[in-house]
């Protein structure tokens, strides 16, 4: 069965386009561009993995984690921020805070975002991928 | 008759006399107490000189734009200037409610970014024993508004007695202007990075061959595409970096790391552009170097592969060796090239800010200028040091060398 892969980004284009790549790499996607319906999209299909911008509309990303990590249904999956800021002090630490499991920095190369999802969800099966595209 | 005119004449003498030595005597007596005035009149003189000079001293030192005074090891304040309670909200230091230092701060100060020291009284003893000290601390206000300021220590002999004099400046408004600078550069570059990431996306999919197959002239162009993101990236993050250095933003995160799987992994990262540029790359590792030792992982793979990206972008053949060594108490590891070189007049500037030298020569590269500079500071950020030693034509060694006192038994 293939994983599922939430995203949560404001900013559409990368939304877009990180969505094609794993998809690509034969992940099932779901998006959202701003926190409250991607914490809904999180509650309706408990998907393996969220990927999440740090800036958003409304809530931020570190709230939308603290509220997922103290959420029963959703506190087990493992939540990646990914974000071109690094304003604010040091971004790991308030992650380690929010029990996010990592961090990804914008611009970021698809190795890397590759190696953080398979650290969670395993080695991924690229031709299943490419199937499901057609 | 005789005796009469005699007695006469002596009685006139004697008259005379008399008169002459009270005339003397008066002004014997004038001349004294003129003379005594005089002296009075100089010592109330004296007195005023000496009074205006202190007033003149005084008028100074209170006036002095920065809070000014003495005072003992024990931060107890001995005096100071009105600035310096003018500066808290008190009218003057007779009317501020204690002696004690610390009475106008918290023991330990709580912003972190303010200084590295413990607290206030380990900065006093330090003052002490080195003669000057200069350091940034919070101050509580009259009506406790925490004002940031600037303390400057240093060691004084007044009277045959040893203390320090202070001196204090305001540096909120600085403070402020410093916070909006940075958090300018953090937006900026946060607003350069989110399109970025959108370019690169594209890209890397087109490139992947994700949305469609394509050719080698197309690949070549893509790959350029691909070259420029990584040098304006690598640009942002870079001042991004000496930003977070310079106000001491940048956090190192200790861990025990085995030093070879962290050169492997900075190597790996330029692996493609050797072979691209049919270099050699080899790695020799001593014998007897620690199992683990205590850095900053990502920060030490950045130092290499900064010098690594430098030995490769200015070597057109030959090899590249990185060695690392145990070398007295530390981990020494070298990088070296059979690139260009650099010249001695050169080397001193090398690891300072935006340097590059020859611009017109080296600007094909796309380098920063800013490589080096952080990569100083993220090797003194381990009590290390790092260094060059270079022939021009011939090729340069890069060391750097971090403790393993810290190494951890396993």
């Amino acid at each position: 069965m293939k994983k599922q892969i939430l995203i949560i980004d404001d900013e559409s284009d990368i939304l877009t386009l990180t969505a094609y790549r794993l998809k690509y790499e034969g992940y099932e996607v779901i998006t959202a561009s701003e926190c409250d319906s991607g914490y809904k999209l999180a509650k309706e299909h408990k998907p393996d993995l969220i990927l999440l911008d740090l800036h958003l509309p409304g809530m931020t990303g570190f709230e939308l984690c603290h509220l997922i990590k103290k959420d029963n249904e959703l506190h087990q999956i493992p939540v990646i921020f990914f974000s071109a800021s690094s304003v604010g002090g040091d971004p790991l630490i308030k992650i380690e805070e929010c029990k996010a499991q990592g961090y990804i920095q914008k611009p970021f190369e698809v190795e890397t975002l590759f190696r953080e999802i398979e650290k969670h969800l395993g080695p991924y099966d690229k031709n299943s991928g490419t199937e499901a595209l057609k | 008759m005789n005796f009469n005119t005699t007695s006469s004449v002596s009685t006139n003498a004697e008259f005379l006399f008399l008169i002459h030595l009270q005339t003397i005597i008066s002004i014997v007596i004038l001349i004294i107490c003129g003379s005594i005035l005089l002296i009075v009149l100089f010592q109330l003189g004296k007195e005023k000189q000496r009074q205006n000079a202190k007033k003149f001293f005084q008028d100074m030192f209170d006036q002095a734009f920065l809070g000014m005074g003495l005072i003992d090891i024990k931060g107890q304040i001995l005096t100071a200037n009105v600035s310096f309670a003018l500066m808290l909200g008190y009218t003057a230091f007779e009317n501020m409610p204690s002696r004690d230092m610390q009475f106008y701060t918290e023991k330990e100060n709580t912003k972190k970014e303010l200084q590295d020291s413990i607290d206030l009284l380990s900065n006093f003893e330090n003052a002490w024993k080195k003669g000057f000290l200069s350091f940034e601390w919070a101050l509580y206000k009259k009506n406790l508004e925490l004002i940031e300021t600037e303390i400057v220590l240093n060691r004084v002999l007044v009277r045959n007695q040893v203390m320090l004099m202070f001196t204090i400046g305001d540096i909120s408004e600085r403070k402020k202007i410093e916070q909006l600078k940075d958090e300018f550069i953090g937006m900026v570059s946060h607003e350069l990075r989110t399109p970025l990431t959108a370019i690169k996306g594209t890209i890397d999919l087109l490139f992947d061959g994700a949305v469609g197959a394509v050719n080698q002239e197309q690949k070549n162009m893509l790959i350029a595409g691909k070259r420029n993101i990584e040098r304006l990236t690598r640009l942002i993050n870079e001042v991004l970096d000496l930003q977070k250095l310079r106000i001491g933003k940048l956090e190192m995160h200790w861990t025990s790391e085995d030093i070879k799987s962290v050169i492997e992994e900075a190597v790996q990262n330029i692996e493609a552009q050797v072979r691209e540029k049919k270099l050699n790359l080899c790695m020799e590792f001593d014998e007897n170097l620690p199992e683990v030792i205590v850095m900053d992982r990502d920060r030490i793979i950045q130092v290499l592969i900064n010098l690594l990206n430098n030995a490769l972008k200015f070597s057109s053949k030959g090899s590249i060796i990185i060695s690392a060594k145990s070398w007295n108490t530390n981990l020494q590891v070298s990088i070296s090239d059979e690139g260009i070189g650099i010249s001695k007049n050169d080397i001193p500037k090398l690891f300072h800010h935006f340097v590059q030298l020859a611009p017109s020569q080296y600007r094909k590269v796309g380098s920063t200028g800013l490589g080096l500079a952080i990569c100083k500071q993220l090797i003194e950020g381990h009590q290390g040091k790092i260094w060059v030693n270079s022939v021009l034509g011939k090729g340069s060694v890069f060391t750097f060398e971090i403790p393993i006192e810290q190494t951890l038994s396993s």
